[in-house]
């Protein structure tokens, strides 16, 4: 039988989530094959058969669902449909990115909590960990925990749009729910080009920290892109035990810093400034672009000023020497600030922000909480929001002292609807929200000790990865309960999804997943 | 500067002064009699009297200059309400430093604070003080106590803008439950708060405390203080009747005062359909089931019943008595300050962020879910039977957002302040300032915070805050940022 689109498109049974789950497991295995390949030729361990026989796998779920199911013309109109599409996306991914764990015996098959954890933590860009030693295991396995994030980075459904022309409908929704930020239809008019314009852009950063990465001494070709991988993802897996402290490299770190500080910027502003077009592309190559988002510009200043305060506080409270105060406070903050969760442990170094001043950590647990920009692949509550939630609170002040005004908030120059600004505050209230729950649920049913439970929630809620506690850079998510981790997995697919996503997954479960026949 | 300070400005700061030493002047006339028949702590004594025959007459002077105050707009309301706190403090600061048991002045403004703010946080040595100290602690909780009460029941409902509509939830409810006419108003409620208070101190006595402590800890019951006449608070009687009467007493005041009017009035389906009450309970079952279970000890004796009970009271009415002490595990740790941060009913001494915000923030995520699910729905929000305004909901996240970042920037301070203060001490020490508990919650090898200038400002600060649920003096602080603004720009101008 040839294949052709039209086996793609007129399944028997239709269901637009199967279909999509179908195309976004189809991704997958180009990148599970390279991992087949770099394990088999590294020799570095014998886990090539588990993730060749997930190749298949992928191949075989992924092709199967596009066979038989097709998507109706009307089924991606509803939110609610775009929005299970993405959250179901991504819970088939994770529970795929499972079976390499497992078969490879990286985690015995009784332990299929902590395979899921670590596979989930790999999708949501999270970063967070439940290996113990990390690098016993082969190098292709470790490529496909990199490769994990580096697909969660812009998401599957951002690949997927990609072949959205197929199924033709829905590919500026999904790239709406999936990459907030500014809205997509000013990136360009057609979805299948915004995410062609996102991937190269996504891709080309890779290649250039990867490269940077490659010509520094001590570093191979394989470290470079297993970490280019995670830094553009902003998700802060690593090849090694010790993270980039491994490395022992301030050059290494320096590009690292650079990397993960781009990586949390809105991508439609690296677009307008490397490939602006049409009315945009006056702007291409100029500074302005950035300079004139007020969300940037608060990002830059929140990082220059964490920056500046916790290198103080390790220098003048907790002494340390000045310049290695500076160096690990700039990689620290960065890395939290981004959402990505690399550690720079080092002999000699004071990268373990565990043993940091209590003030200090207060410091980081917020920089945790507010994550990057929205439209990166970074997490937490986002620049944005909280932006609009300052401006809101004063305006609610302002309307104290002079009731009967109208104060608009604006962001720079244009002005924001009051549905974005309820919505912003809405989230931020959701988001406090679900880390009380989780908190709650890891102390109160895991038994989890109190700081590291709240530091993981916000941590897994912004994707962020290490945590305060027992469970900072130097050691792992073990150190949780079962029912802790399980509940921080759940959050990291929250905060990932953000909110909205997985709430309306839970709604109506049947409604999502229901096969009709076609008439 | 006389335009943005105008006289009618002046006249308002003078009448909210006037008010704060006419309140001093009340409290501390009152301890000196209390100290009457003790003749060993005759500074104590000539201080407290002369502090009150002194700030009485300026009182009396200050309030006639003030005139007739037309207090209809919110400004002049916030305006009021922080001058006078703040005022308040100052003079009580006074007075803690005249009698002599508070050597530094950062440490006087913070022992005052918690007593008008109804805080249960003290350096003091309890044992040493003579009794007219223990009279001016507690009557100067309980009189915060009454000034909230006036907030809410009084000038809450005086802030709201017509093109706002109603927002009866903040307002506890009152133009349904208490007469429009303000005086009648502040009549009927204090009539209540003063019922309870006595209803308290009989309960005391019945159950074994002496005279003179049930008279202390009956006011600071009845207010959710929490201050008490002995070092170790109501653990030190020992007595299990005692310990229920303090549990129940805190249970009632961390209910809205208008339900014992409505009480009174026969109006008792109005009780029955306040969602408010209903959710009060539920969380205080909860956490007593919760608490019970996690203390290690049979479930089923009434002491760890009891044990639970108390907990379980003392940080939901944010009063801050203790029996035990509180070193918890993670699980009782991260309910604890759960149970604390939630805090009372609106329209109670209580304090925290109100058990009426936590339905509205749950009922607002199930009616996004909603909303999500079924975009075409509309789904009316009403809390008690009265609809939940979209202005409502924004002021609500407004206040988490502003509540939460209060919290992390107290506990900011107080760890910059104490050296050795864990990440969860200064969290649950900035905590229970705000919500006006008072104790916060140690780790086994904890040791609290370092008592210096950094801490107890910042303490004092979170208590004032929480106390005037933030916007006052938020308010405030945002008009004086713009007057001294307006000066200064205007001086340029002048210098140019």
């Amino acid at each position: 039988m040839r294949l052709s689109r039209a086996i793609f498109t007129e399944g028997v049974y239709e269901s637009a989530t199967l279909n999509v789950i179908g195309v976004a497991l189809l991704f997958l295995s180009p990148g599970l094959l390279v991992c087949t390949l770099v394990e088999w030729g590294s020799g570095s361990s014998h886990q090539e058969m588990a993730l060749l026989g997930t190749t298949c796998l992928t191949l075989v779920i992924g092709m199967s669902l596009r066979t038989i199911t097709s998507i109706a013309d009307d089924s991606m109109e509803k939110p609610k449909a775009v929005f299970s599409v993405v959250a179901w996306s991504w819970v088939s991914c994770a529970l795929v990115g499972v079976m390499p764990y497992l078969l490879g015996d990286v985690f015995a098959w009784s332990h299929f909590g902590n395979a899921l954890f670590e596979s989930i933590s790999g999708f949501s860009c999270t970063g967070s960990t439940v290996l113990e030693d990390i690098e016993s295991n082969g190098r292709g396995i470790l490529l496909w925990r990199q490769m994990t994030q580096w697909y969660g980075g812009m998401g599957m459904i951002v690949l997927g749009v990609t072949v959205l022309p197929n199924l033709g409908v829905g590919g500026l929704k999904l790239m709406a729910a999936e990459a907030p930020g500014h809205k997509s239809d000013k990136l360009k008019a057609k979805s299948i080009d915004t995410a062609k314009s996102l991937w190269v852009i996504y891709f080309g950063i890779t290649a250039v920290i990867t490269f940077a990465l490659w010509i520094l001494p001590n570093i191979s070709f394989y470290d470079a892109i297993a970490h280019g991988f995670s830094t553009v993802a902003t998700g802060g897996f690593s090849t090694y035990n010790a993270s980039i402290g491994h490395f022992n490299s301030y050059l290494a770190e320096l590009v690292i810093v650079v990397g993960m500080f781009i990586c949390a910027m809105n991508f439609n502003l690296q677009f307008i400034f490397l490939r602006g077009q049409g009315e945009n592309k006056a702007n291409r190559g100029k500074i302005k672009v950035f300079t004139d988002s007020s969300e940037w510009k608060l990002y830059v200043k929140i990082t220059l000023l964490t920056v500046f305060g916790v290198f103080l506080l390790n220098w003048l409270l907790d002494s340390a020497p000045v310049g290695i105060a500076f160096r690990d406070s700039l990689f620290n903050v960065v890395a939290l600030a981004s959402s990505t969760g690399f550690g720079n442990v080092r002999p000699n170094g004071i990268g373990d922000f565990v043993l940091w001043g209590t003030a200090t950590q207060l410091v980081l647990l917020f920089l945790m909480a507010v994550g990057g920009t929205v439209g990166s692949t970074s997490g937490g509550m986002k620049v944005l929001r909280m932006q609009i939630g300052l401006k809101a609170l004063r305006r609610e002040l302002k309307k104290l002292q002079h009731g009967k005004l109208v104060f608009p908030i604006k962001l720079g120059k244009t002005p924001v609807e009051d549905s974005i600004v309820a919505s912003a505050l809405g989230f931020i209230s959701l988001f406090i929200s679900f880390v009380i729950g989780g908190t709650l649920v890891a102390t109160v049913c895991g038994g989890d000790d109190f700081v590291s439970s709240l530091s993981g929630a916000i941590s897994a809620m912004s994707n962020m990865g290490p945590a305060l506690g027992d469970a900072g850079p130097t050691s792992n998510f073990l150190e949780f309960s079962r029912i802790g981790r399980a509940a921080l997995a759940v959050l990291m697919v929250v905060g990932r999804l953000e909110i909205y996503a997985v709430i309306l997954m839970f709604i109506a479960p049947a409604d999502r997943l229901k096969i009709r026949k076609q008439t | 500067m006389l335009t943005r300070f105008n006289s009618e400005s002046i006249k308002t700061s003078c009448f909210a002064v006037g008010i704060s030493f006419g309140l001093i002047g009340f409290i501390t006339l009152i301890s000196a009699v209390g100290n009457f028949p003790d003749s060993s702590n005759s500074r104590t004594q000539l201080s407290l009297i002369l502090s009150g025959l002194l700030t009485s007459l300026i009182s009396a002077g200050l309030l006639k200059l003030a005139g007739k105050q037309e207090i209809t707009r919110a400004s002049k309301i916030f305006s009021l309400a922080v001058t006078s706190i703040l005022s308040f403090i100052a003079l009580s600061s006074i007075v803690y430093l005249l009698t002599g048991f508070v050597e530094t002045l950062d440490a006087a403004i913070w022992e005052s604070a918690a007593g008008i703010t109804t805080t249960a946080i003290s350096n003091i040595e309890i044992e040493k003080l003579p009794s007219s100290m223990h009279i001016y602690r507690s009557v100067s909780q309980w009189v915060g106590g009454l000034g909230v009460l006036c907030l809410v029941f009084v000038a809450m409902p005086l802030t709201v803008r017509k093109e706002d509509g109603r927002d009866l939830t903040s307002e506890g409810y009152a133009s349904q439950i208490f007469s429009r006419d303000p005086k009648k108003k502040v009549k009927e409620f204090s009539i209540v708060y003063m019922g309870l208070t006595v209803i308290i101190f009989v309960a005391y006595i019945s159950a074994g405390m002496g005279t003179f402590d049930s008279i202390c800890h009956s006011l600071t019951t009845a207010s959710t203080g929490g201050f008490s006449t002995k070092s170790a608070s109501i653990g030190s009687y020992g007595s299990g009747s005692i310990e229920w009467v303090a549990t129940f007493g805190m249970i009632f005041g961390g209910l809205n005062l208008g339900l014992f009017w409505w009480a009174w009035k026969k109006k008792f389906s109005k009780i029955k359909e306040n969602t408010e009450l209903r959710a009060y309970f539920f969380i205080l079952l909860i956490s007593i089931l919760a608490f019970g279970l996690m203390l290690d000890r049979d479930f089923f004796d009434l002491e760890t019943i009891r044990t639970a009970a108390f907990i379980t009271a003392s940080l939901l009415s944010t009063t801050g008595f203790t029996t035990v002490s509180w070193e918890f595990s993670s699980a009782m740790t991260t309910i604890a300050l759960l149970v604390m941060a939630t805090g009372a009913m609106t329209g109670s001494t209580g304090g925290g962020y109100r058990v009426h915000r936590v339905i509205m923030l749950f009922w607002y995520l199930r009616r996004e879910s909603t909303i999500m699910h079924k975009p075409s729905a509309i789904r009316v929000m009403k809390l008690s039977g009265n609809k939940v305004l979209d202005r409502s909901l924004e002021k609500l996240h407004g206040y988490t957002a502003i509540f939460i970042l209060l919290v992390a920037v107290g506990a900011f301070l107080l760890s910059l302040s104490s050296q050795h203060l864990t990440l969860q001490e200064s969290i649950s020490f900035s905590l229970s300032a705000m919500v006006t508990n008072g104790p916060g919650l140690l780790e086994s090898t904890g040791v609290g915070i370092d008592h210096n200038v950094v801490s107890h400002l910042t303490l004092s600060a979170l208590m004032v805050l929480g106390r005037l649920s933030i916007l006052p003096v938020a308010y405030v602080v945002l008009f004086a940022s713009t007057a001294l603004k307006g000066v200064f720009l205007r001086t340029t101008e002048e210098v140019e």
